[in-house]
C-alpha cells in the first residue's frame, strides 16, 4: 500500500500539511505529489536509507533510565514538516522580541529590580523562585544578555494559532538534531531539494560562534571559546561534541579547566595552561562551581564564578539566567513585554493558570481532568500531568501536590496540538508535533530558520520528548512566492 | 590541544592498531597450520602466549588449548581487554570523546567498523568464515587509518595518533616475532628444513613482510636475516626499527620532547646493537621482553610529559 493522501484524515485539529481530506496546503503541494508517486518498495528503500545514514553518522541520543545502554539511534520521520517563509518571518520577529525582553527582565532582576518596584512582577514570586541566584546580583554581562541561547517551544492549537509553550533558557538542547536531520534529508531526497525552495539551516553554528566570540572580555584577540560538557554520559553529549566540532572550539570537561590565583580560567593542554575567554556551558548552574553552588559537584570548575564576576571570562548562558525559565515567570511574559517595550507580544502565550493564586487554583483543582499541569522548574517532559489522559490515581496525586506546593505548579488548557502526516506502517497517519526554534542574542540577535520539529509517535499522544518515545521531523521553511 | 583529548586520540589509534594486528596474527596462524604436518606440535595456544594472556586465559578456559577457545578469547570474549571486539569498541569510545577534533568521516567509519565487528565477531570463531571476517576487519581498520591520515590536519593530534599507532605496532611486532621465531630457534635442528623455511616465511607473513623482504634481495629465508629485517629495516612499516623511527619524526613536530627522546634513543640503540646472527632462543626472548618493557616505559614518559598536566 503506497501513500494515498486522499485517505489521510486530518481530523478536527489543524494539520500542517493537509488542509482538508485530499487537499494539501499550498506549501506542501509538491511534497505530497512526490510521496504519492512512490511505490511500496521505493518507500521502504527510503526508510532504510534514512535509518542506515543515522546509524553510520552515529546520530544518537541517550535515555537515562536505560542503564549502560547509552546509545539509541535518533528517530527521524521521512515526511518533513513545512512552514511558509512568509509565516516564518513573523515567527522570527516574535522569537527575537521575546528573547530581547527576557534578557532585559533578567538583567533588571539582578540589578535594579525596577519591574518589581513598579508592581508588574510580584515580589513573592521572585522570592520563591528556585532558579534565582543571589550570587549573580550586580552583574552586567556583555550587551545585557544573560540568556544567549534560547530554545523556545512553539505549538499550534486546533484553530491554527501559534503559541509559545515554554522558554528554555538554561541549557536548551536539540539544535544539533535540527542540523543533522537536514543533513540526512538532503542526502536522501536530493531531488526534492532541487524542486522545492527550502531555506537552509546550516549557518547556525557559524552564528553561534560569532555570538559567543562577541562576548569575549579580551578584545582585539581571537578569543578562546570552549564548550563545557558534563561528559559522555550526559544525554546531550552528542550535541556538545557536534557543536564544538562545527565551531572549531575545544570540547572541555570541568576537569580540563582550572581557575588560577589571577582569577582567570585556564585549560590544561599538552603544553601547559592556556587562557579561556568564553565558555559555552552545557552544565546546569547547580554544578558549575562547587565553591558557590553544589559542593559535591565534580562536573564544574572550582572558582569559575569568581572568574566570571571579575569579568575575566564570559559564560553563556550566564549563571542565573534560568530565573526566566520558571513556568510561573512564563505566565508573566506578555506583561513583561508590554512593560519593557510597550509592544504587544508577537507570538502569544498559552493561557496559563497560576496555582499560587487562590481563585485560579480553585479552577484548576475543579477542572484537573481537562488541563495540563506542569511543575515550575522541570524540563524534558518530566513530572507532567495530562488531565484528559490521566488515571484517577494520578489526578488524586496531582491534587495533593498542587495543594502542598501551589507556587510550584501551573496549569494550561489541553491544546489539541497540530498534526503532520507521519509514516506509520508504510502509510501516513496524523501525529502531533511541536517546534523548537533556537534564538541567539549577543551583540546581535539571530533565530534559526525553522527549528527542531518533534513528533509524538503514538497515536493521539501529545508528549513529543525524545526521552518519552517521541520522534522528529525535518522542518522545511519554504519559499512559495508572494501570493 | 587538551591533554585529555591527546590521550584519547593516542589510545584510539593504539586500540585500532591492536585489533588490526591481532587479526593479522590470527590469519597468519591459521594459514601456517594448514602448511605444517599434523605431527608437528604447534598449538593455537601459542597465540595466547603472543599476547601475554596465559594467566587470564587459563582461568577462563581451564585446561583448554583448542582452536575454538583460543579464537573465542581473542576475537569476541569481552572479558579479554585485548579481544578484537573489545579493542574496536574501545577505539570507538575514544573516538566518541574526541569527536570535536576528529573529522566526521572518521566517526562514521568508527561506527561502521563497530557495527561490523559487533555483528560478525562471534561468527568468525569458526574457521569457515574467519578469514573473511579478518580481511574485512583489516580493510576497515585501514580505511579508518586512511581517512584519519587524509583528512586530519597535521597538528598535534595527528602526531599523537602516529605515536599511538607506532608504539602499539612496535610492541605487537615484537610479540609476534617472539613466539613465531622463538619456537623456531629452539627446534630448528629437529626440523625438516623445508618446514623451517615455511615457518620463517610465516614469521614474515604474519607481519605482512614477505613480499617486501624478498624485494630487498636477501638470498634465502633464514633466521638471522629475517630477524635483522624485522628489527631494523627502516623502510618496512612493520619493523620495530621503523616504528621507533616514526615516533622520532613525530617528536620533531612537538615541543617538550627531551625526556621521551632520551628513552626513544636508548631503544633505537639497543635494537641496532643487537646481533641476530648468534641469537639463541632464550637470548631472543629476553631481548624482546626487555624491548616490550622499554615500550611500556616510553609510553609512561609520553604520558607524564603530555597527558598529565604539569
Amino acid at each position: 500500500m503506497s501513500i494515498d493522501f486522499k485517505k489521510y484524515d486530518p481530523g478536527t485539529g489543524y494539520d500542517e500539511l493537509i488542509s482538508t481530506r485530499g487537499n494539501p496546503r499550498r506549501v506542501s503541494h509538491s511534497l505530497c505529489r512526490y510521496f504519492s508517486g512512490l511505490n511500496d518498495d521505493e518507500l521502504a528503500e527510503l526508510e532504510q536509507a534514512v535509518d542506515l545514514l543515522i546509524k553510520t553518522l552515529g546520530i544518537s541520543f541517550t535515555v537515562y533510565s536505560e542503564g549502560s545502554n547509552i546509545d539509541r539511534s535518533w528517530p527521524l520521520d521521512l515526511i518533513p514538516r513545512m512552514i511558509s517563509s512568509r509565516e516564518w518571518m513573523q515567527t522570527d520577529k516574535g522569537l527575537k522580541q521575546r528573547l530581547k525582553v527576557l534578557n532585559m527582565f533578567i538583567n533588571d532582576l539582578y540589578n535594579d529590580q525596577q519591574i518589581v518596584k513598579d508592581g508588574v512582577f510580584p515580589k513573592d514570586v521572585l522570592d520563591s523562585a528556585r532558579n534565582y541566584r543571589k550570587q549573580c546580583e550586580g552583574i552586567q554581562p556583555p550587551f545585557g544578555a544573560w540568556a544567549n541561547i534560547c530554545g523556545t517551544d512553539l505549538v499550534r492549537d486546533r484553530d491554527g494559532t501559534q503559541y509559545v509553550l515554554e522558554d528554555n533558557l538554561r541549557v536548551p538542547s536539540g539544535v544539533s538534531y535540527m542540523l543533522e536531520n537536514r543533513h540526512v534529508m538532503k542526502r536522501v531526497f536530493p531531488e526534492l531539494f532541487q524542486d522545492i525552495q527550502i531555506l537552509p539551516v546550516n549557518d547556525y553554528t557559524t552564528q553561534l560562534f560569532y555570538m559567543l566570540a562577541s562576548l569575549s572580555p579580551r578584545k582585539g584577540e581571537v578569543p578562546e571559546v570552549v564548550v563545557l560538557t558534563p561528559g559522555i554520559f550526559n544525554s546531550a553529549y552528542f550535541e556538545h561534541s557536534y557543536l564544538a566540532q562545527q565551531m572549531g572550539a575545544e570540547l572541555v570537561q570541568g576537569s580540563d579547566l582550572l581557575v588560577d590565583s589571577d582569577d582567570c580560567v585556564y585549560m590544561k593542554t599538552i603544553y601547559g595552561l592556556k587562557q579561556v575567554d568564553v565558555i559555552y556551558r552545557r552544565i546546569d548552574d547547580d554544578f558549575l562551581d562547587p565553591e558557590v553552588f553544589r559542593k559535591d559537584s565534580t562536573l564544574g570548575v572550582q572558582g569559575l564564578m569568581r572568574a566570571w564576576r571579575a569579568g575575566n571570562v564570559a559564560i553563556a548562558n550566564a549563571p542565573g539566567a534560568g530565573i526566566a525559565d520558571d513556568k510561573v515567570v512564563y505566565a508573566f511574559v506578555p506583561d513583561i513585554i508590554r512593560y519593557y517595550l510597550d509592544e504587544e507580544p508577537i507570538i502569544p502565550n498559552v493561557p496559563t493558570y497560576l496555582c499560587m493564586h487562590d481563585d485560579e487554583r480553585a479552577y484548576v483543582l475543579e477542572h484537573l481532568d481537562e488541563l495540563v499541569v506542569k511543575p515550575a522548574n522541570e524540563s524534558g517532559g518530566y513530572g507532567l500531568l495530562v488531565g484528559p489522559m490521566a488515571t484517577k490515581k494520578e489526578l488524586a496525586q496531582f491534587r495533593r501536590l498542587i495543594k502542598n506546593d501551589p507556587r510550584n505548579y501551573i496549569a494550561q488548557p489541553t491544546l489539541n496540538l497540530s498534526t503532520v502526516p507521519t509514516l506509520v506502517d508504510s502509510t501516513v497517519a496524523p501525529r502531533h508535533v511541536d517546534l523548537r526554534p533556537f534564538t541567539l542574542q549577543g551583540k546581535k540577535s539571530y533565530a534559526t530558520t525553522g527549528g527542531l520539529s518533534r513528533v509524538a509517535l503514538r497515536e493521539g499522544s501529545l508528549v513529543v520528548n525524545s526521552s518519552q518515545g517521541g520522534g522528529s521531523k525535518d522542518t522545511w521553511v519554504v519559499n512559495v512566492g508572494d501570493k | 590541544m587538551l591533554s585529555r583529548v591527546a590521550e584519547n586520540v593516542y589510545w584510539m589509534k593504539r586500540y585500532l592498531e591492536r585489533a588490526e594486528d591481532t587479526a593479522r596474527l590470527i590469519n597468519s596462524m591459521t594459514s601456517l597450520l594448514l602448511d605444517l604436518p599434523v605431527e608437528v606440535e604447534v598449538t593455537w595456544y601459542e597465540l595466547i602466549k603472543v599476547v601475554d594472556a596465559e594467566t587470564q586465559f587459563n582461568e577462563l578456559y581451564p585446561d583448554s588449548y583448542d582452536e575454538r577457545s583460543v579464537m573465542r578469547y581473542l576475537i569476541s570474549d569481552t572479558r579479554n581487554p585485548s579481544a578484537i571486539k573489545v579493542c574496536i569498541n574501545a577505539a570507538r569510545e575514544n573516538a566518541r570523546v574526541t569527536r570535536d577534533i576528529i573529522p566526521n568521516e572518521v566517526w562514521e567509519q568508527a561506527n561502521e567498523l563497530f557495527l561490523y565487528s559487533s555483528g560478525n565477531a562471534r561468527g568468525a570463531i569458526a574457521r569457515r568464515k574467519r578469514n573473511d571476517f579478518m580481511s574485512g576487519l583489516i580493510r576497515r581498520c585501514q580505511t579508518m587509518t586512511g581517512i584519519l591520515m587524509g583528512t586530519l590536519s597535521h597538528d598535534a593530534a595527528y602526531q599523537f595518533l602516529r605515536i599511538g599507532r607506532n608504539l602499539e605496532r612496535a610492541d605487537m611486532s615484537s610479540r609476534i616475532i617472539d613466539v613465531a621465531a622463538g619456537n623456531l630457534l629452539s627446534d630448528e635442528d629437529n626440523f625438516n628444513p623445508a618446514f623451517a623455511t615455511v615457518r620463517w616465511i610465516n614469521v614474515l607473513k604474519s607481519l605482512n613482510a614477505f613480499q617486501a623482504y624478498r624485494m630487498q634481495g636477501y638470498l634465502g629465508v633464514n633466521g638471522a636475516d629475517v630477524l635483522d629485517y624485522l628489527f631494523n629495516q627502516r623502510h618496512f612499516p612493520r619493523s620495530m626499527g621503523h616504528c621507533l623511527h616514526e615516533i622520532g619524526v613525530c617528536f620533531s613536530e612537538l615541543s617538550n620532547t627531551r625526556a621521551p627522546r632520551l628513552q626513544l634513543n636508548r631503544m633505537i640503540k639497543q635494537l641496532e646493537e643487537m646481533n641476530t646472527k648468534r641469537m639463541k632462543r632464550t637470548g631472543l626472548h629476553r631481548f624482546l621482553d626487555e624491548f616490550q618493557q622499554s615500550v611500556g616505559e616510553l609510553h609512561q614518559v609520553i604520558t607524564d610529559t603530555y597527558f598529565r598536566y604539569h
